[in-house]
């Protein structure tokens, strides 16, 4: 499956949703750090997580 | 006895000292006093010193004792804590200019339990901002610098930590572990440091990075020390959402006891790859003692831990964001630009993304029970390289040159990602006489019998530290 890298528009729109205005330098050095982590999101997916639910192991009463 | 010689006693050595009436916690506390304005300039541990707050505690600590003895083994021992443990009416920065002038009007429940048990607290300590970072350079309050080379960084997030202990300005100290915040400095400064199983010690009243990772761990000069730190800290806590319910137990009671017939495994994937060539020769020694003192090795697989960076920087960064949004959206010219530049876009991870992650997380830690069946505790290095130099974002390992960031955390956080207790214990020093860190790893809630086989190496390796 294609991952498109992100752009800057689309990083824009994504930071307005919280609140987060940012000029065209800002999102220059930002936007490593976002398509960083649409590598990770690539690297996740291709995972075998078939039968696992998100860890309870970490809440109270948890193993 | 010297003023500088107190303050390279283990708690250990201090307590039974005090209990004997042969040394007073008034002298205890100013020797540690004295030192911290002696290396403080050099080293620049603190954030904020309690100077008065401290010799007064003392003194009560003195009365208290001679009236009707100690309370334990950390009575009238001087300590310090990161800047994130809430402390009432005691400034709380967290490393950020954001929260410069934060007083918290509670104390963390770590805090109120060193209170129970009559430690002292000398300040509050150093740190990478918001914990967000691994080597604890820090523009708001000046880098941390290491006692083993001040031109080095002490490591991250709990920096302050490190040094001063290292240094002899405090007999324990607690630090904050996300992703290899306790062991990382601990490694590069040469003390030991423990990041417990995840919900043992409480996080009430702990600035948060991220939840579903952080944990409080102590940093000392022994492995016992660490366990007597943990005996005062560690049970459960109504007030902490992560808090186990588990009764507190003696995290002493199993050093000393042989190790032999342990298994000790070394993970084949992952953690040699990439790593300084004199690491390597360390922790490979390391693990030929304690095969001589009757631990047998074996390789084990671990497949998915090449994926842990991907899975746990996406947890990690996710709930990082949401933490600060309001400091992001607000106050984002206040951050230092190198962790707003990291932090920001977390803001951004779908929430898919984040349950993927969560899941993964799971078929990992299955694969991590698998290898924890064959054998008792994993040994491995802590940090692929001595302490880099402060100021230089970039590390060479090998015949690689890495961001340092990634590179220092990368070798410890698959066991917060896991949960289980991870230590690192100093096991030698490169050519240019930087600190190295082993590092053991267990079991969830097996920190005790991980304790046992970290002490049986510390006594088998002659460590000795700065003293």
């Amino acid at each position: 499956m294609e991952h498109s890298q992100m752009t800057q528009d689309e990083l824009a729109a994504a930071l307005r949703q919280f609140g987060v205005e940012t000029t065209e330098a800002r999102l220059d050095t930002l936007l490593p750090g976002a398509q960083k982590t649409t590598e990770w999101l690539r690297e996740i997916l291709a995972l075998d997580v078939v039968g696992h639910e998100p860890s309870i192991r970490f809440r109270p009463g948890g193993r | 006895m010297g003023n500088t010689k107190l303050c390279f006693m283990t708690i250990s050595e201090a307590s039974g000292l005090i209990a004997s009436g042969e040394l007073s916690p008034v002298e205890l506390v100013q020797a540690h006093l004295d030192r911290i304005a002696e290396t403080e300039p050099k080293l620049n541990s603190f954030i904020t010193l309690l100077e008065n707050e401290s010799l007064e505690s003392a003194r009560e600590a003195e009365q208290e004792i001679r009236k009707s003895g100690p309370r334990g083994p950390l009575h009238g021992v001087p300590i310090g804590l990161k800047d994130l443990y809430y402390t009432k009416g005691i400034r709380t920065t967290v490393g950020s200019k954001i929260l410069t002038d934060f007083v918290p009007d509670y104390d963390a429940a770590v805090v109120e339990k060193f209170s129970d048990v009559g430690a002292v607290l000398l300040g509050k300590l150093q740190m990478h901002e918001f914990a967000f970072g691994a080597s604890s350079e820090n523009p708001h309050y000046g880098p941390a610098h290491n006692p083993w080379n001040t031109d080095r960084v002490t490591g991250g997030s709990s920096g302050g930590s490190g040094s001063s202990v290292a240094a002899g300005q405090a007999m324990a100290t607690l630090g904050s572990d996300t992703g290899g915040s306790v062991r990382i400095p601990s490694a590069l400064c040469g003390i030991v440091g423990l990041k417990p199983t995840y919900g043992l010690v409480s996080r009430y009243g702990v600035y948060p990075l991220c939840w579903s990772l952080d944990t409080v761990g102590p940093m000392t000069r022994s492995v016992r020390d660490a366990a007597l730190v943990m005996n005062a800290i560690a049970g459960p806590d109504a007030r902490g959402h992560s808090s186990n319910e588990r009764a507190p137990e003696d995290f002493a009671q199993r050093l000393g006891r042989p190790i032999d017939g342990l298994r000790i495994g070394i993970p084949n994937e992952h953690y040699f790859n990439v790593l300084d060539g004199e690491v390597k020769i360390a922790v490979m020694a390391a693990s030929r003692v304690l095969e001589g003192m009757g631990a047998t090795i074996e390789q084990v697989s671990i497949p998915m831990l090449d994926n842990v960076p991907a899975i746990s920087n996406t947890i990690m960064l996710a709930e990082a964001a949401e933490v600060h949004l309001e400091h992001i959206r607000d106050q984002g010219d206040q951050f230092d630009p190198a962790v707003r530049d990291r932090l920001e876009p977390g803001t951004i991870i779908p929430a898919a993304q984040y349950v993927r992650a969560q899941r993964a997380r799971a078929a990992y830690c299955e694969q991590v029970d698998s290898a924890m069946a064959t054998v008792d505790v994993l040994l491995t290095p802590t940090c692929p390289v001595g302490a880099p130099k402060i100021g230089e974002p970039m590390v060479a390992v090998g015949d690689r040159t890495e961001p340092k960031g990634p590179m220092l955390s990368r070798l410890t956080r698959p066991w917060n990602l896991y949960g289980g207790p991870a230590i690192s214990v100093p096991c030698g020093l490169t050519s240019e006489r930087l600190p190295i860190g082993l590092q053991l790893a267990g079991r969830p809630f097996e920190d005790a019998l991980l304790l046992q086989v970290a002490d049986a190496y510390e006594q088998a390796s002659g460590w000795e530290g700065l003293a």
